[in-house]
């Protein structure tokens, strides 16, 4: 008898918006499993990191939610990606129809999915186009099913599907022919039979969805369509299949029998959550969950790569059971953020009697035009989104190869595995192995919850324990922050931090860092891998960001090919370097390797004793080692680590003030970093496996330090926050925040 | 489509190689001889549905041994052993492999 070790977490919230400013409200919503009450409070995280040999978990309290114990309630979340059909009632009436589609299906056999429907599943009333379990098209109408029996559906080809009711005859018949012709399997295949008229229900006000059907659950729908769909029709009166296929190949054109009741043409408002009836009819409708769009049709011929510039061959959307963009929980309680609450990372705690209890993060920073510091600390919310609720461990064979130790499992990650539902992050793949390219915080995000995970956020707060210890203000800015309100969202400070690991970065984000340090700014990039991928927010879906993987850089999925520009922006994914903008011409270093199962120390380099740089190593001893400690794998260099490369962009005037050394075997050269692959790139025999710490100066009194080591963050705390990595990291950030610094060069 | 690899180790391991086993045995986090990462390798490429993985009983304090289920399953136990030590649950695992791989129980 087996023995599950099922996650024991009963309780799980998140917010509306993570990001808060003083007089805003926050939203909480919270769903228990079994526990009748529960008690909030806020307060402000010194150190998520419950590790006992770490700075120590703190949290300082800030408030209490009052008015008594919560009240506990379940609240599900509904994934599966459809669109619906606003205005489904001019769709009603039709005795005589059609309906066709183009299909490119990715889990044909697994599971009955929908791909057109009108279908009341109380009354079972309506009808429904789908694939069987066999994988073979369906219409069912009412009782009645008609099956295209004997052909199931080839997985990642294109199909058009066409079915069509006669009420008056009582007859149906349902159709599906392969695109191209594959011998050896059937070329066309057909079934009618007789249907149950009454169940068709014409006049019942049934909404008209694709890529799923109506349900009688609260989730409204269920049965969904894995894989793509392309320009779904609806045609008056008894059309062929061969009427049907002549017009959705001839991109919704040709037409000599009947009329169009409506089309749907995917390829229009692509960066939307709009789908538009070209029809003439305006039964337009929206898209649930948040599908891939921007992939490429049925006729993508390879001419074009960008979506923006062949919109015509990318008519289709792919659509996924596992989808989910927000989990549209109710509020359970509210908290708004006092005028004079100190900027920082928060969390609200719950408490039940049971012991049960959830931390949900959020950002409070300052409302727009208002400081309280000279110094901000990005809160790098890109990367967290990216992260967000990460299956790596439970999906991915490579990981334990990765981390060259066996995965632990924490009790979130449990609950991951088992709870689908909550969604993936742009780490994964969805069930039908397409890469997951939308992340969004409308959920819970267990990677960031103090535990075991100390990715990214944990692993950041070490930080904010280490400005604690020195007592240096600060406020926070999210990177979500940075993308909407640009170099605004900088420009007062005197200095800024990025943290461990700002891998992703929109164009905003990025123009928004560069025009800061140009114009004076100083900024400390104290992690490792940053500004690594290309990503987009949207400013109509808030909480959610895109990043497309390209056919290079440390890529946990590769994107299909032709599907590399993102929905939001049109804009190219994948990395920055190959877009033009490698992370070295932002902060002089940029990504090369990783070196998870153990770090390493960094050297001075003869440059860095140099009087121009005497700054950055008061109260260290000339021939100290920097860093051979730390609370990941032992080192200041480590996990992922950064370059220093002028051809790559690293500033003319930038100077390596250290380098890691003794990296072995460990590191593991990325590849983006070779073009042919051979047996000497690892630590041992290539000298591009290092970590770089970079200084240079930018206009106008502005400067950049750069560490390119995601463990230099947690190695501060050791030996009670009096080791050379916090000395040297104080000794920047003091001089970036004097008035007049200077990088030395001027004098 | 670019399927990442699945079930792709193909190393064989030599059941007569207990130097190595010892090897690990001593030094459960390296570093290893080539050999013994070979071997290493091999072992925790096993495809992802069925992998060992250390289920977190007290943070910090204790993990007992789980395998990876499809989605949506709960983690199932391999046996009711609770480990206080790390490095301890890493060689049982290893013993568990070793049989898995070579049909052979690893006793040294
Ligand atoms: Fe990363």
């Amino acid at each position: 008898m087996t023995e599950n070790l099922s996650s024991k977490i009963r309780m799980l919230g998140y917010c509306d918006d993570w990001r808060a400013s003083p007089g805003s409200t926050l939203n909480f919503k919270v769903s228990c499993d079994g526990i009748e009450s529960y008690r909030a409070r806020i307060g402000r995280v010194v150190c998520a990191d419950l590790d006992p040999a770490g700075p120590g978990f703190r949290i300082d309290p800030v408030d209490d939610i009052g008015g008594g114990p919560l009240r506990g309630r379940f609240q599900p979340a509904y994934p599966g990606s459809y669109a619906r059909i606003e205005d489904s009632g001019k769709l009603l009436g039709m005795r005589r129809f059609s309906a066709a589609a183009l299909v490119w299906p990715t889990l044909p056999g697994q599971g009955r999915q929908t791909i057109l429907s009108r279908w009341d599943d109380a009354s079972e009333c309506g009808w429904r186009l789908e694939l069987n379990d066999a994988g073979e098209l369906s219409l069912r109408v009412g009782k009645s099913e008609c099956v295209a029996s004997g052909s199931p559906m080839i997985r990642r080809q294109w199909h058009v599907v066409f079915a069509s009711i006669d009420l008056d005859s009582g007859e149906f018949e349902v159709a599906q022919r392969p695109l191209r012709e594959i011998p050896g399997t059937v070329e066309a295949s057909f079934a009618a039979g007789e249907l149950d008229r009454s169940a068709l229900a014409p006049d019942m006000p049934i909404p008209f969805l694709i890529a799923a059907c109506g349900s009688r659950t609260l989730a409204g729908a269920e049965r969904f369509f894995e894989g793509k769909i392309e320009r779904p029709s609806v045609f008056e009166g008894v059309v062929s299949l061969e009427i049907a296929e002549k017009f959705l190949l001839s991109g919704g054109r040709f037409i000599d029998s009947g009329g169009i009741r409506a089309s749907w043409d995917f390829a229009l408002q692509i960066d939307s959550t709009r789908i538009v009836d070209v029809s003439g009819n305006d039964i337009h409708g929206r898209v649930v969950n948040m599908p891939t769009r921007a992939v490429t049709g049925h006729n993508w011929n390879s001419s074009s790569l960008d979506w923006r510039s062949a919109p015509n061959q990318y008519g289709a959307i792919h659509f996924h059971a596992d989808d989910i963009y927000d989990c549209e929980w109710e509020t359970d309680f509210a908290w708004t953020v006092p005028a004079d609450a100190r900027s920082g990372y928060y969390a609200a705690l719950l408490e039940a009697d049971s012991g049960d209890s959830d931390y949900i993060p959020f950002f409070v920073r300052p409302n727009p035009g208002e400081r309280s510091a000279d110094l901000a600390v990005i809160a790098c919310t890109a990367t967290y989104l990216a992260y967000a609720n990460t299956h790596v461990k439970v999906d991915m064979v490579g990981s334990e190869v990765m981390s060259e130790c066996v995965n632990q499992l924490s009790q979130y990650e449990l609950y991951l595995h088992e709870h689908r539902e909550l969604g993936h992050s742009t780490y994964d793949y969805h069930r039908d192995g397409s890469g997951v390219c939308y992340s969004s915080r409308l959920r819970p995000v267990l990677t960031m919850r103090p535990g075991p995970y100390t990715f990214n956020y944990i692993n950041d707060t070490h930080l904010l324990a280490w400005l604690d210890h020195i007592d240096q203000p600060y406020d926070v800015i999210t990177d979500e922050d940075i993308d909407s309100r640009g170099v605004d969202a900088l420009s007062g400070y005197r200095t800024i931090i990025t943290l461990s690991h700002p891998e992703y970065t929109s164009t905003k984000m990025w123009d928004a860092f560069d025009t800061y340090q140009r114009n004076g700014g100083r900024h400390l990039y104290l992690g490792g891998n940053g500004f690594y991928w290309r990503v987009a927010f949207h400013d109509e879906f808030p909480g959610v960001m895109e990043c497309r993987k390209g056919k290079t850089g440390v890529r946990a999925w590769e994107g299909e090919p032709g599907e590399g520009h993102m929905q939001f922006s049109g804009e190219p994914g994948g990395l920055w370097r190959t877009c033009g903008r490698p992370p070295q011409s932002l902060v002089g270093v940029g990504y090369s390797s990783t070196m998870f199962a153990r770090s390493t120390y960094f050297r001075r380099t003869e440059a860095s004793y140099s009087q121009r740089f005497a700054f950055a190593f008061e109260g260290v001893d000339p021939d100290e080692v920097i860093g051979d400690f730390g609370r990941r794998g032992g080192g200041a260099a480590g996990i992922e680590i950064d370059r220093w490369d002028p051809d790559l962009g690293s500033p003319p005037n930038s100077v390596v003030l250290a380098s890691s050394e003794n990296v072995g075997i460990d590191g593991i050269l990325s590849c983006e970093e070779y073009t042919i692959a051979t047996r000497a790139t690892d630590g041992l025999q290539h000298g591009f496996v290092r970590a770089d710490m970079v200084f240079f100066e930018t206009p106008n009194s502005g400067a950049v330090f750069s560490v390119g080591s995601i463990t230099w963050v947690t190695s501060l705390s050791h030996n009670g926050f009096e080791n050379n990595v916090a000395r040297i990291t104080e000794n920047v950030l003091r001089h970036f925040l004097a008035t007049r610094p200077s990088g030395g060069s001027e004098g | 489509m670019f399927r990442y690899w699945e079930d792709t180790a193909i190393y064989p391991i030599d059941p007569e190689r207990l130097d190595l086993a010892r090897e690990f045995r001593s030094c459960i986090r390296g570093p290893h001889s080539e050999d013994l990462r070979f071997l290493l390798h091999r072992m925790r490429a096993t495809q992802i549905r069925g992998k060992y993985a250390l289920v977190i009983v007290k943070p910090f304090k204790e993990w007992r041994i789980g395998r990876i289920t499809e989605r949506n399953q709960p983690i199932e136990a391999v046996d009711d052993r609770i480990f206080d030590n790390l490095d301890e649950a890493e060689w049982a695992v290893f013993k568990l492999r070793w049989k898995d791989l070579t049909g052979q129980d690893l006793n040294l």
